[in-house]
């Protein structure tokens, strides 16, 4: 039986007294790649946010490799192996690209491993290494969404959760990004992808969620999804 | 040549007094976005440590630096653990500290008032001799004053750039959240900002009374200064915010030695306004560019 990276038992949580997701269960399986679509609204950020602990969990329960975590603030979280990619606008803006890289690497002490990694992110992204002395918030959107899977990968973590990773890029731009993303199973094997729509993941996923209105409505595989395409149109609104 | 060395001196005694207490508020304010109105509290705990090191415990002036830096290192403890935490776990966090810190300073200065007595004392630690140049004193206190600032600057701006207490701090002040995401402890590193503001102010504070006297009050008029000096240098460039305190100190001087004391403050205060109507953002302040 292979091993459960991350299970979420009834998840229920929002922002203040307002209830955006209700009752959410999933399981993600080692080494599985799970894409979460959704349209925008409707719960798919705030689920980022209450598996990466900036926002708390209302109810039930957050399990990382069997032990529960809904608990734990956001950096033990981090401690743990759970490692966020953020959207573009979770950079640290007035520092260089390769501060912020270091950050993403924070965790680590020994410094020839720190140096070692810098030289693998810069290897994937050579564009980062050409800029590794601007200043971020002067990155182009493309820029700052490899900046944050650098960053990520830094960390070298157990499992990663990859928050709209084609958010408002250049179709060419997605491609470069999807190809890296493809890549990263290299080094954690386990992902998350959350996206609006599932043209991207179809490729990648083994399972994908459908988001609506904070649950989950439908799940399967990818071509399971495109025999059920009416559907989809229907919830997306494509 | 004498009104000149004259301006010259005060100037550079006033600018150092100005920069010294300017150096601590601008790491908390420039980067953690904390207003510290408390600052007047850390001045005056530097001062009194200094008086109690040397006039009650009779013990060398060697001693006082490093205790002030302790006590100033516990008191930021205390005081993040007592009541920063709390505000900034709320919302608004920006305001209410400002409010929070207004209190702190008020009980600080009574508990000074209570324990010390309201009288002004004279802070053993300083010099009181100066150096002669062509008939003008230029004093020793002020040349001292004017290194320790010059060596303040240099710590804070290492720490902030090279080590990774000063990195962390950058992050979190940029993007909390991002930071946590990076395995930050936020709540922690904060704590360590305010104990190295805390240090540094306390250090200040024992520079600031000794140039004058301590009495419970006495950090209010150096952290009003220092407030106003970094507004109109451009928040959270240190570097810029020296070179305007010692701009302001010459300007002040100047004015009072060549039109009367009393417009000296009224026409610091005038430039600060000139300066604000044309330059929002501070005399150095950055036009924050943001590509979206």
């Amino acid at each position: 039986m292979p091993t459960e990276s991350l299970r979420i038992e009834n998840l229920t949580t929002g922002y203040g007294r307002r209830k955006v997701l209700k009752n959410l269960s999933m399981v993600v399986e080692e080494g599985s790649v799970v894409g979460i679509i959704g349209p925008n609204g409707h719960g798919k950020s705030t689920l980022v946010k209450a598996l990466s602990g900036l926002i708390d969990t209302w109810e039930g329960r957050i399990f990382l490799k069997n032990t529960s975590i809904d608990n734990l603030p956001a950096h033990e979280r981090v401690e743990k192996g759970l490692i966020q990619i953020p959207q573009g606008d979770l950079i640290f803006p007035d520092m260089t690209v390769e501060e912020n890289l270091m950050l993403g690497g924070y965790l680590i002490f020994d410094k020839e491993e720190l140096g070692r990694r810098l030289e693998k992110v810069y290897g994937i992204f050579s564009r980062l290494l050409e800029r590794r002395k601007q200043i971020t918030r002067t990155l182009s959107g493309g820029e700052r969404r490899m900046l944050s899977i650098g960053r990520g990968l830094m960390s070298e973590g157990y499992m990663m959760i990859l928050d709209e990773p084609s958010l408002g890029l250049a179709p060419k731009i997605i491609d470069q990004v999807y190809e890296i993303i493809a890549g990263l199973r290299q080094i954690s094997p386990t992902l998350l992808v959350i996206e609006e729509n599932p043209t991207r993941l179809q490729n990648i996923a083994d399972i994908i969620y459908l988001l609506d209105d904070g649950e989950f409505i439908w799940s399967g595989t990818p071509s399971e999804l495109k025999e059920n395409e009416d559907m989809l149109n229907t919830y997306l609104g494509i | 040549m004498d009104i000149f060395l004259q301006i010259l001196f005060s100037g550079l005694a006033v600018g150092s007094m100005y920069a010294v207490g300017a150096i601590a508020l601008s790491l908390l304010w420039g980067t953690m976005g904390m207003l510290n109105l408390a600052h007047t509290t850390f001045i005056a705990l530097g001062g009194y440590v200094a008086y109690f090191c040397m006039s009650v415990l009779n013990a060398s002036w060697f001693f006082v630096l490093p205790l002030a830096f302790l006590s100033g290192l516990v008191m930021g403890y205390i005081y993040y653990h007592l009541v920063i935490r709390h505000i900034y776990a709320n919302q608004n966090f920006s305001v209410n500290i400002i409010i929070a810190s207004v209190a702190i300073a008020a009980l600080g200065e009574n508990a000074f008032l209570n324990l010390a007595g309201g009288e002004a004392l004279r802070q053993p630690f300083q010099f009181t001799s100066g150096l002669k140049i062509i008939g003008v004193v230029l004093p020793y206190q002020t040349i001292f004053t004017f290194i320790m600032v010059i060596i303040l600057m240099i710590i804070m701006a290492l720490i902030m750039s090279k080590s990774k207490l000063g990195q962390v701090i950058r992050a979190v002040s940029q993007n909390p959240d991002a930071a946590k995401l990076m395995g930050i402890n936020v709540q922690k590193s904060f704590a360590q900002a305010m104990m190295l503001y805390g240090s540094i102010a306390a250090i200040t504070g024992v520079l600031v009374t000794g140039a004058s006297q301590v009495y419970p009050s006495v950090g209010g008029d150096a952290t009003v200064k220092a407030l106003i000096i970094l507004i109109v240098a451009g928040l959270g460039n240190l570097r810029a915010g020296i070179l305007m305190a010692f701009a302001l100190g010459f300007l002040e001087m100047g004015v009072n030695y060549l039109f009367g004391s009393r417009y000296g403050f009224p026409s610091m205060l005038g430039f600060v306004i000139i300066v604000l109507l044309f330059k929002p953002n501070g005399f150095f302040g950055k036009e924050v560019v943001n590509r979206v």
